[in-house]
């Protein structure tokens, strides 16, 4: 009787073992062409945010520069008309 | 050995939980949590896209831009070259000249007073050169005329270093009078400060319009600590009360007593008198 029961036993958990092992495999996995996908637009991703990051300190120096030529530009402007009346002053001396 | 073991026990651990946080346990992932996290990379990878397309267009137009803004400036230097009537290599050359000629004068003045004194005409050629500089259009553009500025401060340091070569005396010649004597450049080079070396030679000097040959006359350049030079608009009573004087402007009486002999008039005194101080 004993014996029996421990067979018992032994089947019932062997089936519970069973069942739950398949059960746990039969749940949904990524297949290799999935994982490939999202693999490689993570690291577009990334690589495209680290590109945007280049371009925007590229954009910032170009700013600068724009900004540094802007004043030169007009402190140029300044020369020009400075240097005009000058001129302009220094010859109608002479013609005088 | 116990921390030997921690160490690499914890740098084991740092590096699988760095590769954790980068990569995905795709067998514990659901569905759900694949689609998620696949979405996300996708959002994340089309904001990036729009984001480089967005500075690639910035970056065009700020470089379109400079580019404007660099021919802007080019051509108002060449409308300023040609105003001057000349060019940007006719500038560069101009500005050559200048600095050759700072060059030289730095030259003269790193020598001594007495070489100053003996090269005063090669000093006046220098002089000479830069006034013909100065001539040219050219020179009134700021950064020349900022050089300019230089070189002729550097010519007059030098000028007064060699004045400090001159003999503290002079001897005087058939034609001479006080004003003429001080006119002298190597003198005081100007002509009102005639009375300065007639109050130090009031020994030699009884009246200021009659000097004679062969009379030497002290010259004097610097001004001793019981002496003060009179400075236009000034009367004994201001004189009086400078802190370093006596500062008081009632005891200016003091002042004149101590200089009776050349101040005729007390309420006269002139520009360049060297006035005693009795202490």
């Amino acid at each position: 009787m004993n014996e029996r029961t421990f067979s018992i036993k032994l089947l019932v958990i062997s089936l519970f073992l069973i069942i739950g092992l398949s059960l746990t495999s039969c749940g949904w996995k990524p297949s290799e062409e999935e994982i490939q996908t999202l693999e490689e637009t993570r690291s577009a991703a990334l690589d495209a945010e680290k590109t945007q990051q280049e371009k925007k300190a590229e954009a910032n120096d170009l700013q600068s520069q724009v900004d540094r030529k802007k004043a030169e530009l007009e402190k140029a402007k300044a020369e020009k008309a400075k240097v005009d009346a000058a001129v302009t002053e220094r010859h109608s001396g002479d013609s005088e | 050995m116990n921390i030997v073991k921690i160490t690499f026990l914890m740098v084991i651990f740092s590096m699988a939980s760095v590769f954790a946080q980068n990569s995905y346990n795709y067998e514990e992932m659901t569905e759900e949590q694949y689609l998620a996290e696949l979405q996300k990379w996708q959002e994340r990878l089309a904001t990036a896209e729009q984001g480089i397309a967005d500075e690639d267009a910035r970056i065009a137009s700020l470089q379109q831009e400079l580019d404007a803004l660099n021919a802007d400036i080019d051509q108002t230097w060449t409308d300023i070259y040609a105003k001057c009537g000349t060019d940007g290599d006719g500038n560069q050359a101009y500005n050559g000249e200048l600095g050759q000629l700072r060059n030289d004068v730095n030259s003269m003045l790193s020598l001594s007073a007495e070489d100053i004194y003996g090269k005063m005409a090669e000093l006046d050629a220098l002089q000479a050169r830069l006034d013909a500089q100065k001539e040219n259009d050219l020179s009134v553009v700021s950064a020349n005329e900022q050089l300019i500025n230089q070189i002729q401060s550097l010519i007059d340091q030098a000028q007064e270093k060699g004045k400090g070569a001159v003999p503290p005396s002079y001897t005087v010649m058939r034609g001479d009078y006080l004003w003429k004597i001080a006119a002298n450049p190597d003198i005081y080079n100007d002509a009102f400060a005639w009375i300065r070396i007639y109050s130090s030679n009031a020994d030699q000097i009884k009246n200021p319009d009659l000097i004679f040959p062969d009379q030497t006359f002290l010259i004097p350049r610097v001004v001793g600590p019981n002496e003060h030079l009179v400075q236009k608009g000034e009367n004994l009573s201001m004189i009086a009360g400078y802190s370093n004087i006596y500062g008081s402007t009632f005891q200016w009486n003091k002042l004149y007593e101590a200089n009776k002999s050349s101040i005729a008039d007390q309420n006269m005194i002139y520009p360049h008198q060297v006035i005693k101080i009795a202490r």
